[in-house]
């Protein structure tokens, strides 16, 4: 069995988000799973989804590191292959080599659509870059626990610095070589160069964490033919 | 116009001066750390950029989360930029921070007593404040 994760809160993505995800899943993994649904809504949602209260993933009350929660999945309730996946991706052939194939690290994407050395290394001291994305992580039982142990005993440095999960990750575990990454041409961001490998992110959040407003039109999913082809 | 710096510079050498071990975090005012060790003062200078992992005279961790030993004063030279110092180490600190508030920045510093409190300081030799600077000197 496999259990897949996915958040939902708040009105940034409604139920259709869900549902597309559901669906894209069925079509594109053979194996068995479960898509478990984290949201204060379940309102539109469908039933062949499990539903979770979003609650049980915060223990802390903060507005920084923005997707912590998606870090206390891990050594809560896993199954022999986890996994979490962001509702603002479109899957674009089948996935199951990627879900069946052995994770014995936790597994994110690197940003290899954007240039290191442009984009992360030039800026690094200032504390502003990022080439780790988590929209589409997994991990095999147990494999991740390091990291949920990290986090919880370093948690009051972390809120403190990190105004996004990913930035954490970046800068205290990318650059300790501590986390491991699917490989080149897997993923695509459709607002760099477009739709390509399995997946497609779209990964506007850090537009919106950042502040950042001065950049060219990044479209959001729903904003694209994809979102209702499916 | 040329930059007067001449004030702040003097105020900052005195209070480094007084020091034959110091440690920096987060600095890359490489001039100064050279200057610094020509007088023959001990320098331990910690950076978390990867940039600097070649770099001569340059130790390549993070003084907040990595595991790093602190020798002398602690300088810690960006505040805004990390978790303060004071609350992972006891001794004396030379604390100087900005109030720019640049993407990245994760704790803009504005005045004396953010660093002051922040830093759990017991007590404060001196302090002023330079353009967007503020500087604090002290211990735990």
């Amino acid at each position: 069995m496999v259990y897949l994760n996915t958040l939902k809160w708040g009105d940034k993505y409604d139920s259709h988000y869900v549902n597309r995800l559901y669906t894209l899943l069925c079509k594109n993994l053979d194996v068995p799973f479960v898509l478990r649904v984290w949201t204060d809504d379940v309102k539109g949602i469908t039933n062949e989804c499990e539903y979770r209260d979003i609650r049980d993933l915060r223990p802390y009350n903060t507005d920084r590191v923005f997707t912590y929660e998606k870090l206390m999945l891990i050594n809560f309730d896993e199954a022999d292959v986890n996994g979490w996946l962001d509702l603002d991706i479109h899957i674009n052939e089948n996935i199951t080599k990627l879900v069946e194939r052995p994770h014995p690290n936790i597994t994110f994407i690197w940003n290899y659509w954007n240039s290191f050395e442009d984009m992360s290394l030039k800026p690094y001291g200032k504390g502003s870059s990022c080439h780790v994305n988590s929209s589409f992580v997994f991990w095999d039982k147990g494999k991740a626990s390091w990291l949920r142990e990290y986090t919880q005993i370093n948690w009051d440095k972390i809120a403190w610095t990190y105004k996004s999960l990913d930035k954490y990750l970046f800068y205290q575990h990318a650059r300790n070589d501590r986390l491991s990454f699917w490989g080149e041409g897997l993923f695509s961001n459709y607002n760099v160069n477009g739709l390509s490998g399995l997946v497609t992110l779209f990964n506007t959040s850090h537009l919106y964490t950042n502040k950042i407003h001065n950049v060219k039109k990044h479209f959001e999913l729903h904003e694209t033919d994809l979102f209702m082809a499916v | 116009m040329s930059k007067n710096t001449s004030n702040s510079t003097k105020q900052i050498y005195s209070w480094l001066s007084k020091h034959d071990e110091l440690t920096f975090v987060a600095c890359t005012d490489f001039e100064m750390i050279h200057q610094l060790e020509c007088m023959g003062v001990e320098v331990w200078n910690y950076n978390y950029d990867i940039k600097y992992r070649d770099a001569e005279n340059v130790i390549c961790k993070d003084a907040i989360f990595d595991d790093v030993e602190f020798h002398g004063c602690v300088v810690n030279w960006n505040c805004e930029k990390t978790y303060p110092v004071g609350k992972i180490h006891s001794g004396e600190f030379i604390l100087r921070g900005d109030n720019q508030n640049h993407n990245g920045d994760c704790n803009p510093i504005s005045n004396f007593e953010q660093l002051i409190t922040q830093n759990e300081l017991s007590e404060v030799y001196d302090k002023y404040q330079e353009g967007t600077h503020t500087y604090v000197y002290g211990r735990t």
